[in-house]
Parts: structure tokens; sequence; C-alpha cells
């Protein structure tokens, strides 16, 4: 106990001590989704593509020097999926929260990870599904506050995994605390 | 913009779907009236119930370009039937004909069933005997099966026939065996335990619309201003009337061209046509997946 509290004490003291900045933002992007069902209905033999368009706001979000840290939610509509035989996948709602790590690898590229959990809304059905999965996300700054990315992302569920890849537009504000 | 471009393009290459094939649609299904209208536990609707979705299924296959099969066990007024031909019949001819399909993957299997459920679920395809048709019976042969199954089930504590999905729920709450409550805020506890636990396994390519859950009837006869309806059975009405048959002219119409019919398509349409307090007594219930079967196409 004595040791990890200390270890906080440390981590606070750097982290006060480093340029500390507030960095809220918002984003829009369009990916396409690529899903393979592992178990129910068409398990393993078809790929069921869709689009995937998204608004996410980010808040709690700050930069520590190079280093960067928030936690994201995003609202998205996951098109109707391609048809196989007589099957087609639904559209969905979702929404999701991330936990996102991220470090500025030069002043205009940077790279992040964020864990993701997903709860969609499957109207057609009437019903409700989570999953989850992670993301990598490259960032190029064209301006200090406009920045281009491309997420790559796989979400699984005990059904299904679908891998997204996408291009985003994000807007960012940069305050110090 | 390269980006955009590379994005755009990986976009097309896999957004291509196959179109639908023509294929084959096999409709069966079983009707009893149980010795309507003098026996002890008759129903009167049943035969008509058949009739209707006999004659809409047959016209809508004949619309989407498809070859249409159809296999009637029918008891009206005591005497049995198979398709036309009087003959006695009990449900392991059901069972057999199930066995005897020639099916492939991207055929339409539709059974029907409009008399008697037990308690447990089970058809009761025979009164005079204890002989019933478990749902556990029933979904193995149908499993067997090559193509997509649709099972449309009008009869009592036909919801035993749906196991709980690993992943989705729909959020209903029942009090005292009425729907309560559902939609979006009640589904998302449920749907997460249910992600997060290890139950729930469904039936690969069965996709069942039942009448009523595991717990409630389903209704022979009941009170409404529905043109027609007191000749249908009301689960086996509002399937008809989702499936386009027009219940006041009693004749099949097909939808606008263009179109389509899905299975969660057609739950839709049951559960915004039917009245609140027979869905709150009577709650049609589906198997729960992401994948929707397109049952017709124009």
């Amino acid at each position: 106990m004595r040791t990890i509290l200390i270890a906080i004490l440390l981590l606070c003291t750097a982290v006060l001590g480093a340029e500390a900045e507030w960095t809220p933002s918002a984003a829009i992007s369009l990916q396409y989704s690529g899903s393979v069902f592992t178990d129910g209905g068409n398990p393993g033999h078809d790929l069921w593509s869709s689009t995937r368009t998204s608004a996410e706001l980010d808040a709690a979000s700050f930069r520590l020097g190079c280093h960067m840290i928030s936690a994201p939610v995003s609202i998205s509509y996951i098109s109707e999926g391609g048809m196989h035989g007589r099957l087609v996948m639904t559209d969905a709602f979702s929404a999701m929260l991330s936990i996102r790590y991220g470090l500025m690898l030069s002043e205009r590229f940077a790279l992040s990870a964020s864990a993701n959990a997903e709860a969609l809304w499957h109207d057609r059905q009437k019903a409700s599904s989570w999953r989850a999965g992670f993301s990598i996300i490259a960032s190029f700054y064209a301006m200090e506050c406009l920045s281009i990315e491309m997420p790559l992302s796989l979400m699984i569920d005990r059904e299904s995994i679908a891998a997204m890849i996408g291009i985003s537009l994000r807007f960012t504000l940069r305050r110090p605390l | 913009m390269k980006l955009a471009a590379i994005a755009a393009a990986i976009m097309l290459l896999f957004s291509c779907s196959e179109p639908m094939k023509q294929g084959k649609v096999v409709f069966i299904s079983v009707a009893i009236d149980y010795g309507a209208p003098d026996g002890a536990n008759a129903l009167d609707n049943p035969p008509e119930d058949q009739r209707v979705l006999s004659e809409q299924i047959e016209a809508l296959a004949a619309a989407s370009g498809e070859l249409y099969e159809e296999h009637l066990f029918l008891e009206k007024n005591g005497i049995r039937s198979i398709s036309g031909n009087e003959m006695k019949w009990n449900h392991d001819d059901i069972l057999d004909l199930l066995s005897s399909l020639d099916t492939v993957s991207t055929d339409l299997v539709i059974l029907h069933y409009s008399g008697h459920g037990d308690d447990d679920g089970s058809l009761v395809t025979d009164m005079d005997t204890s002989v019933r048709l478990s749902p556990e019976r029933l979904l193995d042969a149908l499993e067997a099966v090559d193509g997509v199954k649709c099972v449309f089930l009008d009869s009592c504590h036909s919801g035993a026939f749906i196991d709980e999905s690993p992943t989705m729920h729909g959020g209903e709450v029942f009090v005292d065996g009425e729907l309560s409550s559902e939609g979006l805020i009640g589904s998302l506890i449920p749907s997460l335990a249910a992600a997060l636990s290890q139950h729930g396994d469904g039936r690969d390519g069965i996709w069942v619309l039942s009448a009523a859950t595991a717990d409630q009837s389903s209704f022979d006869s009941w009170d409404s201003e529905e043109p027609n309806q007191e000749s249908f059975g009301a689960f086996s009405y509002y399937l008809a009337s989702a499936l386009g048959y027009d219940m006041e002219m009693d004749e099949p119409t097909i939808p606008g061209r263009g179109g389509r019919i899905t299975f969660y398509g057609l739950c839709s349409s049951i559960r915004r046509s039917m009245a609140p307090d027979l869905r709150a007594k009577a709650t049609p219930q589906s198997t729960l997946s992401r994948l929707d079967p397109v049952l017709f196409s124009f």
C-alpha cells in the first residue's frame, strides 16, 4: 500500500511538473467495416461489409508533453451489410466509450491506441448488444488544431469479429492548465 | 486526398454483395382444428390460417421468381389430409418430410403451425394420445435441413421454441405474464449480462417467430375491429396481413416492385399492427440474430 501511494505521489509530481494542456476535440469519421461470424447464424463463411459513420466528442483529453490521454465518446451508424445467399446483416446504431493513449512522434505525427466498449441498438430486431475491442490511430496534424486520422479497429463479441479501417477529421483545441 | 481515394477504393472493393439467386420456397403448414366444431378442445380457425398463408406465400414466391413447393398437413372437422389428399398423419410424418426435403443453402423453408401447444411448448399434433412434438425434436429435425428456415408458431407457450441469444436482448419485461415494458433502456443491462455470461446458444440457420412467450397462451379468437378477424387465429391473422394478404378482400396481394419482405420486417409489422392489450397478453417472440433472412424480393 505504501509503495502504491508513493508511486501515485511521484506520478502526480511528474504530471504537474510537465507542460499540461487540456485538449478537447471533436471528430467525424467514415469507416469500412468487415465482419465475420464465428458462431450462430452463418459462422465463418462470409465477409459482411458495411460502412460506419461516426461523430466523436473528446472532452476529457489532456496532453502532457508528448503524451496524450483521453476518454472519447462517439455515436455511430453502421449501415446494412451486403447480402449473402438469403441473409443480410442488419444496420445498427452504436455508442462507444474509449480509453486512449497517444504519443506525439513529431510535431505533426502522432500514434494512439485505445480500448473500446460499444453498445449497439439493432432497430430492426428491437434489441441491443455489446462488444469490446481496440483501435490504433495514426494522426497527421495538417494544422495545430486540425488533424487527419486513419483509425484501424477490431471489435469482438461472442458471435462475431469486426475489423474497421477508415478516415477521420479531428478539430482540437489546446488550453494550458 | 490520396488517403480518401484509397479508403473509397477499399470500400468499393469489399462492399459488393451477391444478388439473391432464384431458389425454392418450401411451405410446410400444420393446422389442426381438433374436431371442430364439436370437439372438446376444438379450435375453429387453424384451417383458415393455413389457407390464407398458403395462398399468400405461393403468390409471393411466384412474384419473387422462385419455385414453390407446399406440404399442407390439415385436420378440418376431424378429417386429416396432406395437401388435399385425405389420409391420417401424425408428427412422425412431419419429421419424415423434413428429413426427405431436397433443398440447398439458398432455399427458404417456412414451417407454420396453428394448433394447441402444451405447457412446455410441445406441439399437440394428436389430442387423443399423450405423444407431443417437443421443441428439441422439431428444431433438431430442422437443423439438418439445408437452407434458411423460418418457423411461425401460432400456439400456446410457443416461446419455448426460442433459444436465448448469446449477445442480444430485447429489453422486454413481463409482470404476471403480461408485457410491461420494452425498448433500448431496458435492454442495455440484460444484453451486457448476456455478453458477459456463458448462456445462450442459438441454432444455426433457424429463425423462429412465436405467437406468445413460453408462459403465455395464444388466441384462436379475440376481440378487435380488424376486418374478418373472427375467421382467424390472432397471430396467424397478423402474420398473413404482414405478408401482404388483403384480409378485407380475402385475397393475396403483392407489395410494390423493388421491395422485399424480411423476417425482422415481418416481426416489426406484426408488433406495430397488434393492439397493445392483445400484444401484452400474447407477446410475439423472435429469435434474435444480427442476420435477417430475406424471405421474398421483388
